[in-house]
Formats: structure tokens, C-alpha cells, sequence
């Protein structure tokens, strides 16, 4: 009797100091619901962090959503969130923290990696959030306060993935993904690039970056058909002009694939199935030629992402994964990787669009 | 006979002891009037031998009637007496009649395990009633059926010892019997008192033996080749050996569509998940791991709980106690008065003490969602043992949260692996019929 009391003592006195001081309430942490990173013009300093943390409250309402942004210098990104805390009253909890924006001039000239290395050594970051570039920098996006806002952060967060909107030209980038693009031999890094507007988020550009370094940013309508070949983006349209106005098709299933040909000068063919309905055209130009506007619109899709593919093939990047798909169908890895790296900027295209319309929705 | 009897039992004024004389001849007689039937002594005993006196008749009838017993020790008389016998002694014979006053006489309506659709009748406090419930359920000339006798035993309630011959197992019957023998606590009252005293100290987490009202359910087990035991005086019987599984049964089950069962199944396991663990994973996403929380979710309990004054756990705690103290109040209380009780205590404690901001509004749902779970559990002293083995998850969870957690149940889970309920495994999902019915027949072949 006497044994086990002092049994369940000890254990007592063991069990008590444990995790002690890792207990810490809900309301004693900050909420931080998205970062940016920018970079200074003080070679001291260079990193400049901004954090937008939460104000809570129990109610949800649209509009009500308040947040305390805080903004920091450091020479490093892991001591400038050091230095934060003592910024503010409550410790930092990044856990729900989702979104981070890159500034466009950091990643402009130094690049994104002294960042990447900081969020994916952290335990409590998340491999889903989603990383995007800041236009002109990630304090801009961080300070914009939209008024649809339900709680602090949830207007970025459903513009990302197909959990709120769907938009086709706004691309989505996670962490996992942009880690793995890169270290991934043949494939290289994508960003979305956010641009503040009064009272909202702009994402409607793509940025493809070399594995450092911003090299291009597409426009809007090559971010669309980027979208649309190399993530199968469902809910985009395709459109034609005509003579007696325009032809737009909205795409509902959409599935491409790549193959190469030749064999020491390969020619790369991307193939593309689209099928979807008019949701606008101007009247009875379908039942006139039905298989000759499937193949006229998809000659013009497939020209104009020959075009894309040819620009972004200029710049030296390849976020398609065209590298990949070459080392994974040629033996000896360094070798083919060099003969790769010595054609690619010489490489053709070829784009082999197959359209299926579907008829012209519920009109008849 | 008379003198003895009184010397015995230290002459207790409600004992009646009589000479009678109806003129004839001459008639001993004593007995217990508040445990006689009055009226059976009187049709038997008093009648006959007052106003229709044939000292033929009187004779033959003491000899041959099965309500009369023959009692020649003296030291039986006392017992006999006491089991609510009548003692007469007529020409130097002693005869016990058996007019023993039974309170019950029609089975009780189940009150602890209702059923919908099932039979309606459980178990009264009369042994015999009892057992006349269980053979006209389980009709078989297999069952076998033993007394259990043991001296000094004061309250003298007599145990019973029931199972089927042909499907229990020899060794498992063994070990209750031998389980039984040890007990030796000499003031038996209720069934549970007899779990308490038959299950092994080790065993104290999770009861071994299933407590039931329903005869029903009691010529289920004992089809399975389970063992039953009866006491006397208690409207509960004991069943062994039992499953982790057989506590989460209801009799609908067995009776209800198929599909809907299951369904009813799967929600009460969710249920006792939910009341074993959801305090404590309160406590561990709120305090440890705030992230596991959809995001809304984890900014309206910051939100609510900015006002807060204590730490979650404390939070907890008194939420819980609130919570346990009004279950124990109304349980306790008179029904009309349990309902106010109720009322007071759910709807405006809880009320008041989330405006006061006492706790969380997330806090009283989980306390609501816990103490309903607790109920949806359709055996009442498995839910105890879950009700209190939740603290320990509480406990766990202050100190190494979430990860606490989980390692607690997979602890629990060994734990559960581990045990034995009279020799056969306590959680096994599937026992091996095939392997089970080689292991008896043997000792069955030598048995007969």
C-alpha cells in the first residue's frame, strides 16, 4: 500500500513538468493569417517581414474582419519573426497561416530561397499554403483590407484552390509544390502574382521564375491558356472572333498531355482535349459547320499557346516539365540531362488541340 | 419443539409459537407471521385441523402433501423458520409447511434497458419468479440449473448458477465456480455487489461481468454458452464470460431492420468515442494544437474564449463537475423534481455561465455532446466506467495534449487486449467458433 502510494508520487512529480510550459490558450496566441517577405534597401537589414495577425471575434460577419499588421527589419527572416514578438502582446501562432506573399523585388534580385528555407523548416507552417508573388511588394497585398472579409484572411483563402472561387486565370501554388519545383530537375517554379487593388485582390497573372529568380510574368489572356495546358484547368473559356461576332466556348472537362517525337531531335507535341458547350456565338453557325468550327477553334487555341510556349521557352524556363518528361523517357541521367540543357532552347513545339463542342447549352 | 426453537432464535416477539388443542388431540406450532402467507396456513393448516378434525385425513395429509416437509433435525428448524416456513409438530413428527408470503408475482416492466420493439418484461426480485421467466424463454432440457450454497452467508440469499450443458465451456465454468467459493463477503445484496466482489483486481477498469434486467437477453447468452447467475432478491442477473462488445448492445439490435441496427450500432460507438475523448481533445486542440481546427472555427474559440479567465483545463473541469453533479442529482431525485433539476441545471447554469463568461460557448456543446453520448451507452455500468476513465483522458491531455491523447488510447486499447473475462479474451472482435467447439467436446465426451 505504502509502495504504491510512493509510486504515484513519483509518477506525479514525473508527469507534472511535462510539455508545463507548452500549455498555451487559444486567446493567449496571435493568429498570424498571412506574411510577406520584402527585401530593404539596407544591406544591414535586408529582409523586411510583414505579418497581418488576426483581431478575433466571436461574431462572423462580412465587414467585420480586423486585423493589425506589423512590419519588421532583420538580417534574417527567422529573427525578424523573433523581433516581432516582442512587437506584440500575444505569442505568434502560425498555424493558420496560409498565405505568403513574396515580394516582386525580392524575388526580382535575390530570389526566393533564404524563404522557402525558413517555411519549410517550421513545424506549424502548413505544406497547403499557398505562396504568391506581392505586386509591387508583399507589404501592399498584407495592408489591403477587402470589405467582403468575413475574418481576417478569408478573402485569400478562398481565392486560392476551388474552395471559393474558380477563377481560370488565377493560378494556384502551393508550398509542397513550389518545394518540390525547386529541387525537381526539369521543372521550374510558377507564382501567382497578387496586385492590390482598393479593395480587393487582382490574381489574374502567373509568374514562372528559374529556380531563384523571377524570368516572366504572363498577361492575363497567356496566364488563361497556361492555366488551362499545364494544370487542366476546368471552367475557362475559349474564344474565336467570326464575322458575325464572337465565339465563346466554356470548357467543362479539359484533359492535355504531353509526348515527344524524333528521337535525338526531339519535337515536343502537347496534346489538349477540350470539351465544352457556346455560351455565346452568334445564331445557327453551329448547325452550318459544325466539325469545321470545332477545328478552326482549335487551330487558334493551338496557335496561341505554340506562341506561349515558344516565349516562355525563350526565357530558359520550364514549368511545364518538359526537362522531366525528357529524363523520364531517356536513359543515362546526367548525359540526358545535358543533351536536354543543350536542345532545349532550340526546341520545337508542336500544340495538337482537339475540340468538342457539345451543342449550344439550353438555347436550341 | 416449541422451547428449542425459541431458545434458538433468542425469542423474538414477532414469532409466533403455539400449543393447539381442538379437542382432540394436541399440535405444536410456530412461524414468522410477517413472512407467511397467512391465509395458505390457514387453508392448510389451521382449517383441517380445527373445524374439519379426521385424525385419519390429518395424518395422510401431513404425510403425503408436497407443501409439507419432513424436519426432523432441530437444528434446521431456526433456518426454516426463517426462509418463512411454518414449524408444526403433530405425534412427535416435525413437519415444515411451505407458505412463504411472495410479494411478486407477475415480472416487472423493464425500467433500466427499454426496448421498442423487444419483450417488456425483466426480472422481479423473486428468485423463483425469475426462473420460471428464463424457462419458458430458453425451453431446453439442456439447461442446467445449480444451486450455489454457501453457510455463512447471513442474508442466506440463495445464488444460482444457470448455463446450457451442451455449449458451455467446462473450464470457464470451472472458473466461475471457483470464483464464486471465494467470495467471501457475508452480506450479499445486489447483484452488483456480487460483481464487484467476483471480478479480479486487476480488472477494474472495464467490468468483466454483464449486469442485465432482461430475460431476453439473458437466454441469448446462455444459447452462446455463457453462464448466468441469479440472486436472490435482486432484479438483475450476472452474465459471463462477456465481451468488450456485449456492453454496447441493445436488444433492438437483434430486432430492428438490419440496416438500421448497424446504423444504431456504429453511432454508439461514435458516441462512446466522443464521451471518452472530447473534453480532452478540447483541452489539447485549444491549449496544444490550435491548427487542427478549421480556420473560422479556431477564430470564433479565440474569440469566445478572450474573456475567459482560467486556463481550458479549469475551463474543463468546471464544466464537467456541472455537468457530473447534476447526472448524480437527478438520478437521485424524485422523477417530477429530476426534471426541474434538469432544467435548472442544463439550461440556465449553462446559459449563465457562458454569458458570464465563465466558460466558452464552444465548452457548453462539448459538455452537452459528452453528457449526451454518455447516455446513448445502453449499459448503465459500462457508462460509469466510461464516464470516469474520460478524466484520465482529461488528465493526460493538460499535461501532453493531443499526442497525449492518442498515445492514452492506444495504452487503453493494449489494455483492453489484455484483459480476460474469466478466462476468455475481452476484445476479441471474432472468437473461433471451430477451434472453441474442438476445445469442448472432449471434456464433454468424458463428462457424459
Amino acid at each position: 500500500m505504502r509502495r504504491t502510494c510512493v509510486g504515484w508520487l513519483l509518477l506525479a512529480l514525473l508527469v507534472l513538468p511535462l510539455g508545463g510550459c507548452q500549455l498555451k490558450d487559444i486567446d493567449k496566441r496571435f493568429f498570424v493569417v498571412s506574411a510577406g517577405f520584402d527585401q530593404t534597401d539596407d544591406p544591414e537589414k535586408p529582409y523586411r517581414v510583414t505579418l497581418r495577425l488576426a483581431l478575433t471575434s466571436s461574431k462572423v460577419e462580412a465587414g467585420t474582419a480586423h486585423a493589425q499588421v506589423e512590419t519588421v527589419d532583420a538580417a534574417s527572416i527567422a529573427e525578424a519573426v523573433r523581433h516581432l514578438k516582442s512587437n506584440v502582446d500575444k505569442e505568434l501562432e502560425f498555424g493558420h497561416c496560409r498565405e505568403f506573399v513574396f515580394g516582386r523585388g525580392m524575388l526580382e534580385k535575390q530570389g526566393f530561397q533564404d524563404a522557402m528555407q525558413w517555411l519549410a523548416r517550421r513545424r506549424d507552417i502548413q505544406g497547403v499554403s499557398n505562396i504568391m508573388v506581392g505586386d509591387p511588394d508583399a507589404a501592399s497585398i498584407l495592408h489591403t483590407k477587402p470589405i467582403s472579409e468575413r475574418y481576417p484572411g478569408n478573402a485569400l483563402f478562398l481565392t486560392f484552390g476551388n474552395e471559393g472561387t474558380e477563377a481560370s486565370d488565377t493560378v494556384t501554388e502551393y508550398m509542397f509544390d513550389l518545394y518540390r519545383r525547386e529541387y525537381e530537375t526539369g521543372l521550374d517554379p510558377i507564382l501567382p502574382v497578387a496586385r492590390s487593388s482598393q479593395h480587393a485582390y487582382q490574381i489574374n497573372r502567373v509568374a514562372l521564375l528559374d529556380k531563384n529568380k523571377i524570368r516572366l510574368i504572363l498577361n492575363p489572356e497567356e496566364t488563361q491558356v497556361f492555366n488551362m495546358t499545364a494544370n487542366d484547368i476546368r471552367k475557362a473559356v475559349m474564344a474565336m472572333p467570326s464575322e458575325k461576332g464572337r465565339i465563346v466556348m466554356a470548357v467543362t472537362r479539359l484533359r492535355s498531355w504531353i509526348t515527344m517525337v524524333g528521337g535525338t531531335d526531339p519535337k515536343v507535341v502537347l496534346h489538349v482535349r477540350a470539351t465544352g458547350f457556346l455560351e455565346q456565338s452568334p445564331p445557327r453557325v453551329l448547325e452550318a459547320d459544325w466539325h469545321g468550327l470545332e477545328r478552326r477553334m482549335g487551330k487558334r487555341f493551338s496557335e496561341s499557346t505554340e506562341q506561349l510556349l515558344y516565349k516562355i521557352r525563350d526565357q530558359g524556363v520550364d514549368p511545364y516539365g518538359f526537362g522531366l518528361h525528357y529524363l523520364a523517357i531517356h536513359r543515362g541521367r546526367q548525359k540526358a540531362w545535358e543533351h536536354w540543357k543543350s536542345i532545349y532552347p532550340d526546341i520545337r513545339f508542336e500544340v495538337r488541340t482537339d475540340v468538342k463542342i457539345q451543342g449550344t447549352g439550353m438555347v436550341r | 419443539m416449541l422451547k428449542e426453537v425459541r431458545d434458538q432464535l433468542g425469542n423474538p416477539d414477532d414469532l409466533i409459537t403455539e400449543t393447539m388443542d381442538n379437542g382432540y388431540t394436541k399440535m405444536e406450532f410456530c412461524f414468522f407471521p410477517g413472512m407467511c402467507d397467512i391465509n395458505q396456513v390457514k387453508d392448510g393448516i389451521l382449517v383441517p385441523f380445527s373445524y374439519r378434525f379426521d385424525p385419519d385425513e390429518f395424518r395422510r395429509m401431513l404425510h403425503a402433501d408436497l407443501g409439507f416437509i419432513r424436519a426432523d433435525k432441530p437444528e434446521e428448524w431456526s433456518g426454516l423458520l426463517l426462509k418463512g416456513f411454518v414449524l408444526l409438530q403433530y405425534e412427535g413428527e416435525t413437519f415444515a409447511f411451505g407458505a412463504i408470503r411472495k410479494m411478486q408475482t407477475k415480472p416487472d416492466p423493464t425500467q433500466v434497458e427499454a426496448s421498442l420493439q423487444g419483450p417488456q418484461s425483466a426480472y422481479t426480485e423473486d428468485l423463483d419468479l425469475n426462473l420460471n421467466l428464463i424457462r419458458t424463454l430458453y425451453n431446453s432440457k439442456s439447461l442446467g440449473v445449480e444451486w450455489h450454497e454457501k453457510n455463512d452467508i447471513a442474508s442466506q440469499s440463495r445464488i444460482m448458477l444457470l448455463y446450457d450443458r451442451d455449449k458451455v465451456d467446462p473450464t470457464t465454468l470451472k472458473e466461475v465456480r471457483s470464483r464464486l467459493d471465494e467470495v467471501d463477503k457475508n452480506l450479499i445484496l445486489a447483484a452488483g455487489q456480487l460483481v464487484k466482489l467476483m471480478s479480479h483486481k486487476r480488472h477494474r477498469m472495464f467490468p468483466v461481468i454483464l449486469v442485465t434486467e432482461r430475460p431476453d437477453r439473458t437466454a441469448m447468452h446462455l444459447n452462446k454458452g455463457k453462464i448466468v447467475i441469479m440472486l436472490d432478491g435482486s432484479r438483475f442477473v450476472l452474465l459471463m464470460p462477456v465481451r468488450f462488445f456485449d456492453f454496447l448492445s441493445a436488444m433492438d439490435d437483434y430486432y430492428e431492420p438490419f440496416w438500421m441496427s448497424r446504423f444504431l450500432i456504429v453511432l454508439r460507438y461514435i458516441a462512446m468515442l466522443l464521451t471518452l475523448t472530447l473534453p480532452a481533445l478540447y483541452i489539447s486542440v485549444v491549449s496544444y494544437n490550435p491548427e487542427v481546427f478549421r480556420v473560422q472555427l479556431a477564430f470564433t474559440i479565440d474569440g469566445s474564449r478572450a474573456a475567459v479567465p482560467y486556463p481550458s483545463f479549469i475551463e474543463v473541469l468546471i464544466m464537467l463537475f456541472m455537468i457530473e453533479a447534476l447526472i448524480e442529482a437527478s438520478i437521485r431525485l424524485p422523477r417530477f423534481v429530476g426534471s426541474t433539476a434538469a432544467t435548472v441545471g442544463g439550461l440556465i447554469l449553462g446559459q449563465a455561465a457562458q454569458q458570464a463568461a465563465l466558460v466558452s460557448s464552444i465548452m457548453i456543446i462539448v459538455t452537452s455532446v459528452v453528457a449526451i453520448s454518455n447516455f446513448v451507452i445502453p449499459n448503465s455500468t459500462f457508462s460509469y466506467f466510461i464516464r470516469v476513465l474520460k478524466y484520465l483522458f482529461v488528465a493526460v491531455s493538460i499535461f501532453s495534449g493531443l499526442i497525449g491523447v492518442v498515445v492514452t488510447l492506444f495504452m487503453l486499447i493494449v489494455y483492453l487486449c489484455n484483459m480476460r473475462s474469466f478466462g476468455e479474451p475481452y476484445f476479441a472482435l471474432f472468437i473461433n467458433e471451430k477451434k472453441k467447439k474442438n476445445k469442448r467436446n472432449p471434456a464433454h465426451q468424458k463428462a457424459g
